[in-house]
């Protein structure tokens, strides 16, 4: 009796739950796994939503709404004005800011998005170089779901670390951090045929103030986060004649390192007169060069990786000075600062004024652990 | 009516039950968003209050677990009875049931909230009001046994969404808890005031504990599962912390269930659906043991039939659950509960402890004259 009623008890609340909501069955609904963003007239938001439809007969799978609204939401109602299906966007997959709306919204729409329980907070940003909605009108044969080969195109790429990670949780938490600023990665569209690539915005609060290339993007990512195996290629001109590349025309060296392993520690080190020091260590296999050194030499060896240090400090340098520039502390060096000073009260605004005039020492320890499987 | 309560042998536990009745009716409604509450008090050193209110929790089990054993084998009716006499008692009798049907109902709408926000926008109120309560009037009429049956299972049932923590903790930064103790002693302490929304539903002892086998066991059992309610909502706590940046965590309502947004399994992707349905099982006991608590708590103070008040109670619920229907009203009404449940649970029973204290003396007094 008692067994039995226990019984009854869970499969009623089983059904209860499964039960009592409306069906969503997939031939009736549109599912929305791009969207993008830009400013229209007059603070309107122009939306452009990839919505992929469960229709045998037709030729393609996704279909492109465009729409016009004030709000967020507003853009999901008129938007369903025109498309035979409800849309819904719990598989939104990619969120695109068109770059005029980006300097300016970012943060009102991913706040809009993130309140929203049917939206994923893995979803990734992502800045377009011009229009949101140019780019998802991409026409080429090769990519038939734009939504889709967006979204394969950053989570390959953030995967294997050439891409810095901005899904939308990540950025709303960059932002509400006391000492941290937001960086979205920017994407191109070329020649109506292809996606790209092709730098990180980076925030002042919600503001879009300046941008890095992607080569900077590896070094953003060598300070702030880990590598487990990444890749880049390090143009420069070393002072010893002993690396000077044959093949560049300036004879300047180039190398590329693939299976990067790396981690770097931050630590304040002058509170009054706010010192820090960033020391990073990373291993990598070398697996191209373009001199004739001979790296089984210990004395060169040791050479080689000295200038490839020297090489990566500067670089860490300037973007590190390019960031103070235009005050955006992507690297979360305020945060830095909260942790390692009691009762700091830190606040974006104070952080925002003490963090122009911070000293950074870099300090690069580059370690190479083979070249491949020929000498 | 009698201080003694002896009930019938079929309806005695067996004490180690009480280790989950005690663990499943801490951990229901509150769990799914407390983080958010003690952060904006005691900041980044939240999970220091969390440990206290730990601390503080077993110490007033051990008082009330104390006061009990005086009385062999009685609930707090048959205390208040003794302590206070027929009218005071059954004053407080009747405030001790309006306590347990106020916690059903904050616990049937906090759930019937996360509902509506998170999965089901469109099915009304009364609706999920009156499927919840019928379930829990069908637990409730099968008696104790099918009340602790329930919450045995559940928390055997719902062991797996402990494993949903491995998803958060990848995307965690230590660096959040630091520097350690920046708050300072009041505010944490306040945070750990605020744990007691959480925290409570260890006074039902107060009501199960004729039921229990061996009274020598209560002790060991009854701390064990605080122990181990402490552990898990410490856990929670910490993980918020290191996943939210404080600015987030300030802002979202729900902080558990948002922890689990980003798990992504292959064939599904989005966990907390299945974490919010599932909560159905964990909260269905809880209102069951308090409605149970409640319909005892008329029998032994006015000798009517328990079956009646059943029904009765669960239309007041439904009807008072139908009144409090914005985020508003329910954020006011929880914290207005959480301070009264602070009184009641916190601080009345080291008052009604040494109540007995005394009582016992001057008995024993009176005895030895004799």
């Amino acid at each position: 009796m008692i067994k039995k009623r226990i019984l009854a008890v869970y499969l009623l609340a089983f059904f209860n739950l499964t039960g009592c909501a409306e069906p969503q069955i997939l031939e009736e609904i549109g599912l929305i796994t791009t969207i993008g963003y830009d400013e229209g007239e007059k603070g309107l938001i122009k939306g452009t939503a990839v919505e992929l439809k469960i229709e045998p007969d037709a030729k393609t799978d996704i279909k492109i709404v465009e729409t016009q609204a004030y709000s967020v939401r507003g853009l999901n109602t008129s938007a369903n004005k025109k498309t035979s299906k409800r849309l819904l966007a719990g598989q939104l997959r990619v969120i695109l800011l068109g770059e005029e709306l980006a300097h300016q919204r970012m943060l009102h729409i991913s706040d809009t998005l993130a309140k929203d329980p049917a939206i994923s907070d893995l979803s990734y940003l992502s800045i377009v170089e011009g229009e949101a909605r140019d780019l998802l009108n991409l026409q080429d044969p090769h990519i038939p779901n734009i939504g889709l080969h967006l979204f394969r195109l950053i989570e390959q790429n953030t995967k294997d670390e050439i891409m810095p990670s901005a899904t939308l949780q990540e950025v709303l938490h960059r932002y509400y951090s006391a000492g941290r600023d937001p960086f979205i990665p920017i994407l191109k569209k070329i020649d109506n045929s292809e996606v790209k690539f092709t730098g990180v915005g980076i925030y002042k609060d919600d503001r879009l103030v300046g941008r890095i290339s992607t080569d900077q993007s590896f070094y953003l990512k060598l300070i702030n986060d880990k590598y487990k195996a990444g890749s880049t290629e390090l143009i420069f001109m070393s002072e010893s004649p002993k690396l000077r590349g044959l093949s560049h025309s300036e004879r300047k060296t180039v190398i590329s390192l693939d299976t990067i392993h790396s981690n770097s520690d931050i630590k304040l080190v002058n509170k009054k007169n706010l010192e820090f020091d960033i020391k990073v260590k990373l291993n990598a296999r070398l697996i191209d060069i373009n001199s004739d050194i001979d790296l089984t030499k210990s004395s060169n060896l040791k050479l080689f990786e000295k200038e490839v240090s020297k090489e990566m400090e500067k670089r860490v340098e300037n973007l590190i000075a390019y960031c103070q520039s235009k005050n955006s502390d992507i690297i979360g060096l305020g945060e830095v600062y909260r942790f390692s000073v009691r009762n700091s009260k830190l606040t974006k605004k104070k952080w925002h004024e003490m963090y122009p005039n911070a000293k950074v020492n870099v300090k690069v320890d580059f370690t190479m652990m083979r070249s491949g499987i020929n000498d | 009516m009698d201080i003694q309560y002896q009930p019938k042998p079929q309806l005695l536990l067996s004490t180690f039950l009480v280790f989950f009745i005690i663990h499943d009716i801490q951990v229901g409604v509150g769990i799914q968003g407390f983080q958010r509450i003690i952060f904006l008090e005691a900041k980044q050193d939240a999970w220091i209050s969390v440990i206290l209110s730990g601390i503080l929790t077993h110490m007033i089990v051990f008082i009330m677990i104390k006061t009990l054993q005086y009385y062999g084998s009685s609930d707090i009716y048959g205390i208040h009875h003794d302590i206070y006499g027929k009218w005071i008692g059954r004053m407080m009798n009747c405030l001790y049931i309006f306590y347990c049907l106020v916690t059903s109902l904050v616990i049937l709408k906090n759930y019937i909230e996360v509902i509506q926000t998170w999965m089901f926008p469109q099915v009304p109120t009364w609706f999920l009001s009156i499927s919840l309560l019928l379930l829990v009037v069908y637990g409730v009429t099968g008696g104790i046994r099918v009340i602790v049956g329930v919450s045995f299972f559940n928390i055997v049932l719902s062991m797996w969404m402990l494993g949903l923590i491995g998803y958060p903790i990848r995307y965690s930064d230590y660096t959040h808890f630091l520097p350690i103790l920046e708050s300072n002693i009041p505010a944490i302490l306040k945070g750990t005031f605020k744990m007691t929304f959480t925290v409570i539903g260890f006074e039902i002892l107060y009501v199960i504990y004729p039921h229990l086998k061996e009274k020598n066991k209560v002790q060991k059992f009854a701390h064990l599962a605080i122990a181990i309610t402490t552990i898990l909502y410490l856990l929670l706590m910490l993980l918020a912390i290191a996943y939210f940046s404080s600015g987030q965590l300030e802002k979202s309502i729900w902080v558990t269930l948002s922890l689990f947004k980003i798990v992504k399994l292959p064939f599904i992707e989005r966990m907390e659906y299945i974490a919010i349905a599932f909560w159905m099982l964990i909260i269905i006991p809880n209102i069951m043991l308090y409605l149970w608590a409640a319909v005892r708590g008329m029998n032994r103070t006015f000798n009517i039939n328990e079956s009646n008040f059943i029904w009765i109670f669960s239309l007041i619920l439904f009807i008072s659950s139908l009144f409090l229907n914005t985020r508003m009203k329910i954020n006011t009404f929880n914290d207005k509960f959480a301070l009264a449940a602070f009184y009641l649970v916190y601080c009345y029973p080291i008052i009604l402890f040494v109540f007995v204290l005394i009582k016992k003396k001057i008995k024993g007094f009176k005895e030895k004259q004799i």
